[in-house]
């Protein structure tokens, strides 16, 4: 996340795909919408230009070969308290943003809740955990930053949350 | 009830004070205070405990717990290599100024994370905050750092300014990553008449500090055996099928496990719910009526000890260099401020 300006997004980019009431469950209202984003600042309620975490579908020697990404990936800026995604009432009609891996390569398009393999932060300057459970529940792992200027470390996720990587924060 | 979500009020006012708090941007970032809102870079009553002071884990650590870095540790590395950074700079004229490390806190004060390791266990904090953490811990404090040239760049780093970050989102597979870093060539010889050091002074304060920066994923990797192999245990089984039988009797039905509470219990907005606050208090009562986490830790430890007794070698040495590492950051710190 570079810029924390006052540029918030109405329609999320990526894949975005709308999918009705019917993901939502019973106790949908009349209007609902559900979206899928990559990135957690399309999220029009989340205030932030782009994710710094980024989680990927594959693991590390898959991910990444010969310098170009194979792996799909979702970035986070960011709390997270669900990798599920997010939800709210936008006036009368509620609006659910699933998160979901993007960019074309291996697990393209796949909610990427429980499902992830490796992860790099290329933030400047914030470390992170990331943890076995929504609501940063379980064992955790630390992702230190990437610091200014360096070269962003991807690093495979422990065999606990290797597809169980539910939650993510600050650390 | 499968997730308590409501709307988005807190999340907006969680953004502006995101946004108040970041709009330093252009000046020098680093006074003591944010200039925004008067609230303290480093706030240190908001770091995580060494050991929790409160609720069902009052006291507890794990075993593994003793070869992980705590936070308070982590920020001292952090800070003094920053300290070094910004010294060597201003050796070869460069004025730079670093974010302060300690300025957002984890839950947590390790990777164990023990206060939420078998879910909630604060009953005190769960009457506030249902599943959510308390407001302090959902705030960032932004620390803008001024773009640096090409040449203190190299200074820096030992390698020349790369692109400017690409955004994530427009990167497409099978294109090369373009990530911060990628694409860099090694920096000049000298500058202002002096030799770079190798590294750069990042390089360097890394030197100084002796960090070697040994795999931390190991202890964590452990840890995360030890979860995993608990839970595979006939008296956690035991114990998770009393608590859920318990939070069914208060209402709670089909929860097999405290982190499916979780699940439930966590909003999507950050601000707890009646609903979610009764859930969570009902949870913790229930993990304290079967003495839930007292077994399920008393499970781990003795996994953990077997874990240890069999990696004793390679853990004594992630230790020792971690202790050779936080002392050399707590001795120039020390020197900072003679």
């Amino acid at each position: 996340m570079r810029v924390k300006s006052a540029r918030i997004k109405v329609a999320a980019a990526g894949t975005v795909l709308a999918a009705g009431a019917a993901l939502l469950g019973g106790a949908a209202p009349a209007q609902a919408a559900t979206n899928n984003v990559t990135d957690n600042c399309d999220v029009p309620w989340i205030s932030c230009s782009y994710g710094d975490l980024w989680l990927f579908y594959n693991s590390k020697s898959i991910a990444i070969q010969n310098g170009t990404i194979e792996s799909a990936y979702t970035t986070f800026y960011g709390d997270v308290d669900d990798h599920w995604g997010t939800s709210a009432y936008q006036g009368s009609s509620e609006t659910t943003y699933r998160y979901v891996f993007g960019n074309g390569g291996n697990g393209n398009g796949q909610y990427m809740k429980n499902n992830a393999a490796s992860v790099q932060n290329c933030a400047t300057d914030d470390n992170y955990r990331v943890y076995f459970n929504s609501g940063y529940g379980g064992t955790s792992q630390y992702f230190a930053k990437n610091g200014p200027y360096g070269d962003c470390d991807i690093t495979d996720l422990i065999s606990a949350l290797k597809n169980n990587n539910a939650s993510s924060h600050f650390s | 009830m499968k997730h308590i979500k409501r709307t988005a009020t807190s999340v907006a006012l969680a953004a502006s004070a995101l946004l108040v708090s970041a709009c330093s941007s252009g000046t020098s970032p680093h006074t003591t205070q944010n200039a925004a809102d008067g609230r303290p870079i480093v706030n240190k009553e908001n770091w995580p405990k060494k050991i929790p002071t409160s609720g069902l884990t009052k006291g507890l650590t794990l075993p593994l717990e003793a070869y992980m870095a705590s936070y308070e540790d982590q920020v001292a590395v952090e800070q003094a290599a920053s300290d070094l950074q910004q010294s060597c700079m201003k050796d070869y004229g460069i004025d730079l100024t670093l974010p302060l490390a300690g300025a957002n806190p984890p839950p947590s004060d390790n990777d164990a994370n023990i206060e939420r390791r078998y879910g909630i266990t604060d009953r005190a904090e769960a009457e506030k905050y249902g599943y959510e953490l308390p407001p302090a811990l959902q705030e960032h404090t932004t620390q803008t750092m001024r773009d640096l040239s090409g040449v203190e760049v190299e200074v820096l780093t030992g390698h020349t300014k790369p692109e400017p970050p690409e955004n994530p989102k427009d990167v497409k597979a099978g294109e090369p990553l373009a990530a911060p870093g990628q694409g860099t060539k090694p920096a000049r010889a000298e500058y202002n008449g002096q030799k770079l050091k190798t590294g750069g002074c990042i390089g360097w304060s890394k030197e100084q500090l002796g960090l070697r920066e040994t795999d931390p994923t190991f202890v964590a990797q452990l840890a995360g055996d030890s979860l995993m192999q608990s839970m595979k245990d006939d008296k956690v089984i035991r114990a998770i099928a009393a608590w859920s039988s318990c939070m069914g009797g208060k209402g709670h039905s089909g929860l097999a496990d405290p982190y499916k509470a979780m699940d439930q219990g966590v909003t999507s907005d950050g601000n707890p719910t009646p609903e979610s606050i009764a859930l969570a208090v009902d949870d913790i009562d229930c993990k304290t009526q079967t003495d839930l986490v007292k077994i399920w830790s008393g499970v781990e430890s003795a996994i953990e000890d077997k874990q240890i007794a069999d990696n004793q070698s390679q853990l004594t040495g992630i230790r020792e260099q971690h202790g050779k590492e936080v002392a050399a950051a707590r001795k120039q710190m020390a020197a900072l401020t003679q």
